[in-house]
């Protein structure tokens, strides 16, 4: 272009651009989402910090009455609460959402509605969580809920319903950012960077979005199951009734151990990525890294009973969780010793992100230690439920992820703002952290060995007790004013901070290929890779992509286009255009919001209206495709189809992940009925249910539905008439529903006894499924009388979710019915 | 499986050979089958499951070396050293139920 590329980047900022003023709050652009989320995430950490601060202060010196019991519960449950669900996965989540496009080459993530989605109801979860407070009704029952106390019997206020409704909303988040960021990574990186090349933090953050998608719907199965319990007096977890407590601890630390792997692991995937760069040579051992990464992923999900050494289960299966346990820690080891390997021979400078490094090095290897220590069942029944766990909880925490969020911080702060911060209170902040942080934590490894329980707001003199809390709290008002320093730091640099130049850090990765700060398109054109390090190879890349050298370097028609690659071999399959600002992504939310006040405030009304409203939007952009031509020139003589065009489109992915969510709550489902068998002498407590005709009739007509759809995918006749075809599936589905709910009412009662509950419960996913299913149905109709060119594509992705909710209701019926019959 | 994917069969026999001994333990548990069954299953279970990694491990030194193959074995090794872990159990922790 003969005006270095200037009009095209005027052009491609008026179309990815954010709308300016209040309007923005429509932008779904993945900066500005991952922003949102960062900066929210860090309000929430201030938050938690002053909670933990109140603490600190009162176990200050024995019996102490500056609070009292009641406030102390409420703020150790809203403490852990809040560091763990609305600081912790969402900041990192936001970081992953903001860097993971530009490190992969993509203008974008493939699904920006999503992402805003999922920030708003992050948002709205978090201000639900604080809105009890605020009324009075805060949770009190610790950050993992047990029941019963947090049961309707011992817990009867509205405390438990805002900390279940609020964090399953925070939870959605994760999962609509897991869903994107993986099909992101698989299906949209840059030509020629194929999984061998890809940067490490996609590598990281590709594990950790399939760990989100199998850890998290187990807590969001058992949330809901409690709710129903509280709200409905179904008994999943009353053992008069055939229901277990049990339950509840195996489906929180089933998602509760992943969750530490999925804060610990984009933390230090930030750190891979950042480390090389400071010691200026690459990744020590690139492929073992991986090898790690994986590793640590599966073996996460082996760990969850570890913290339920204390609930009686047979000694052997103890002793399967603490080998699990103990296994995990050799590829985390190796995941240290690549970071210490790649620094050992450079000669880094000491910048604040170093010292953050080496504070990392420190306090998470220590951490780590005392893990193994934990992992080991008699050692961990002499330091369960004291201050001993709460210190080592605190050193992998803190050590495995506040500390290398702030070396990410203080490292891609010139690319959030364009602006440096200041060295010197960077310095002053870490060290004040990192002393502080020693002091409060190492010290509480005494006091919990010496008996102080955790959870408890006081303790008598002369136990041995009152120096090490006395220390604990003095450093923790050091390391908060660590906290504020930094904190501080970050907001005056906004205002004072020198302009920084490109590329500050000298860096390897694509991110950095863009002014700074970034423009909202990223990159005027999409380059090819061939190298794990693209700029240290060719350093004038920036310039030449900004000029438009590169692939897709155009601005047509008003559309925001990315380049799709096939996920192995990175070779440019389709071109998606993604979707603009837009205010649905925050009217769905706002009706998400709605159905959990609804239950709240049970007002079901509420809940029905926004379980409407969400669906309809969920319709509308399912339906409205834009019209695009089959094939289009993506530059240097490539001509490639467009997504509506291409039999697996971005959002047959997104459908594909989101399926694996959906299966690990049908899988839970399983799991509860199982588990209640091997817990009940008589299981079911009463006999189960006849069957009569209605049942077998509904399953028919479930299974006949996916067949009719089945027939319109393959045959070519059944296909031009899709429309009539997908209205007769939809309506087998009604059969199904009606069938099924006809014979469910007359036969079990919710509240009888748990398996009544489980029947019902599955009864209401199967139900939420049909409900998918019709709403596709309508929409890829409506999609179809506009355009029918594209039968395929869209046949694709309905089929795969009925198939799968076919196949799922079947399975979760059949065995639920069929089981009690045989055993 | 096609490559790529095939590299996570190792940490795959992990998962499936945690989840079945986990689930026969707390089912023989519950249905009261004699200790020393249990613990000879599970042994059973984990010798199949070493014997599979060993075997790929063996297999895969004399195949390709490109990254797919690399990351495939160190999964398997990895897999390996965590059911060989699994399997130390067994004989060490006296009574299988109690």
């Amino acid at each position: 272009m003969s005006d270095g590329g200037e009009r095209l980047r005027a052009e491609l900022t008026r179309i990815w651009g954010n709308p300016p003023g209040w309007r923005a709050l429509a932008a779904v652009n993945h900066s500005a989402v991952g922003r949102r989320f960062v900066v929210t995430g860090l309000a929430f950490f201030a938050v938690g910090g002053l909670l933990a601060m109140l603490m600190r202060v009162q176990l200050a010196v024995p019996g102490n009455d500056f609070i009292d019991q009641d406030t102390y519960n409420a703020l150790f449950t809203l403490h852990g609460t809040t560091m763990m669900f609305l600081f912790a996965v969402p900041i990192l989540e936001g970081f992953a959402v903001y860097l993971v496009p530009k490190l992969i080459g993509a203008r974008d993530l493939l699904f920006p509605r999503l992402g805003a989605y999922g920030y708003w109801c992050y948002l709205f979860g978090g201000l639900l969580l604080y809105a009890g407070v605020l009324i009075g009704a805060a949770p009190d029952g610790g950050w993992f809920m047990y029941p019963p106390l947090t049961g309707p019997r011992y817990s009867p206020g509205p405390g438990a319903d805002f900390w279940l409704l609020g964090v399953t909303l925070a939870e959605v988040s994760a999962v609509t950012a897991a869903v994107e960021l993986a099909s992101t990574i698989l299906t949209a990186r840059a030509p020629g960077m194929t999984l061998a090349r890809m940067p490490i933090f996609a590598w990281y953050m590709l594990v950790v979005a399939f760990m989100i998608l199998i850890g998290f719907p187990p807590l969001i199965l058992g949330s809901v199951l409690l709710e129903l319990e509280r709200a409905f007096a179904m008994p999943f977890y009353d053992p008069r009734l055939g229901g277990d407590p049990l339950l509840w601890q195996h489906l929180f630390w089933l998602f509760g151990h992943p969750e530490v792997y999925i804060i610990f692991l984009p933390a230090v995937g930030m750190l891979a990525t950042l480390v090389p760069v400071l010691a200026q040579r690459p990744l020590a051992s690139y492929a073992w890294v991986v090898i790690a990464v994986i590793a640590t992923g599966f073996l996460s999900f082996g760990l969850w009973v570890h913290h339920m050494y204390a609930t009686g289960l047979p000694y052997l299966a103890l002793s399967f969780f603490a080998a699990a346990s103990m296994a995990v820690a050799v590829p985390t080891g190796i995941q240290v010793f690549t970071l210490i390997a790649t620094l050992w021979p450079a000669r880094p400078r000491l910048s604040v992100p170093m010292l953050y490094v080496f504070g990392f090095l420190f306090v998470f290897v220590l951490g780590g230690l005392t893990g193994v220590m934990v992992a080991l069942v008699p050692f961990d029944w002499q330091a369960h439920d004291s201050h001993f766990v709460v210190a080592h909880l605190h050193y992998v925490l803190i050590g495995g992820m506040v500390f290398p969020l702030f070396a990410a911080l203080y490292f891609w702060l010139p690319h959030f703002s364009g602006r440096l911060p200041s060295r010197r209170l960077g310095y002053i902040g870490f060290w004040l952290l990192f002393v502080g942080f020693n002091l409060t934590f190492l010290v509480m490894h005494l006091a919990g060995l010496l008996g102080m329980p955790r959870r408890v707001y006081t303790y008598s003199a002369n136990l041995g007790l009152d120096w090490p809390n006395l220390l604990s709290t003095v450093g923790s008002f050091v390391m908060s004013i660590g906290v504020a320093a930094v904190l501080l730091d970050l907001l005056l640099h906004l205002r004072l901070g020198r302009r920084s130049p490109p590329n500050p850090w000298r860096a390897d990765s694509l991110d950095w290929a863009m002014p700074l700060p970034p423009p909202p398109y990223n990159f005027a054109s999409i380059p090819a890779v061939d190298d794990r390090h693209p700029l240290w190879r060719s350093p004038a890349l920036a310039q030449e992509l900004a000029r438009g050298d590169h692939y897709l370097a155009r601005a047509e028609a008003d559309r925001r286009e990315l380049l799709a690659t096939d996920p192995i071999t990175a070779r440019p399959i389709q071109v998606v255009v993604v979707p603009g600002n837009s205010w649905s992504p925050l009217i769905m939310a706002l009706a998400t919001a709605a159905i959990a006040v609804g239950v709240l405030l049970a007002q079901y009304w509420l809940s029905a209206l926004g379980l409407l409203v969400v669906i309809t939007v969920a319709c509308a952009w399912a339906a409205r495709r834009p019209r695009l031509p089959a094939r289009t020139a993506a530059g240097h003589g490539l001509t490639l189809p467009f997504h509506t065009h291409h039999p697996r489109p971005p959002g047959w992915w997104g459908t594909a992940l989101s399926l694996l969510a959906d299966a690990t709550i049908g899988a839970s489902l399983l799991f509860a009925y199982f588990y209640y068998w091997t817990v009940n002498a008589d299981w079911p407590p009463q006999p189960p249910p006849a069957t009569d005709w209605r049942l077998p009739l509904a399953l028919a007509a479930l299974a006949a539905s996916s067949g009719l759809l089945m027939a319109t995918q393959r045959l070519p006749e059944a296909r031009r008439s899709a429309g009539a075809t997908l209205s007769g599936a939809a309506a087998l589905q009604a059969v199904f529903v009606g069938l099924g709910l006809w014979w469910l009412t007359a036969s079990v009662a919710p509240d009888a006894d748990a398996y009544g509950a489980l029947l019902w419960a599955i009864a209401g996913w199967l139900g939420l499924h049909a409900l998918g299913c019709v709403s596709m149905a309508a929409a890829a109709a409506a999609a179809l009388a506009r355009e029918r060119s594209e039968r395929r594509s869209v046949l694709a992705t309905v089929g795969l979710f009925w198939h799968y909710s076919t196949l799922q209701g079947l399975a979760l019926a059949g065995t639920a019915l069929a089981f009690p019959r045989l055993a | 499986m096609k490559p790529p994917l095939n590299m996570l069969i190792g940490p795959a026999i992990w998962g499936a050979h945690f989840l079945l001994c986990y689930a026969l333990l707390s089912v023989g548990c519950a249905l009261g089958w004699p200790s020393n069954a249990l613990r000879w299953s599970l042994g059973a279970l984990t010798a199949l499951a070493l014997t599979w990694l060993g075997c790929r491990l063996v297999v895969a030194g004399r195949s390709a070396n490109d990254f797919h193959a690399r990351v495939g074995r160190g999964l398997d090794l990895l897999a390996l050293i965590a059911v060989l872990w699994l399997g130390a159990a067994l004989p060490l922790v006296p009574a299988a139920c109690r």
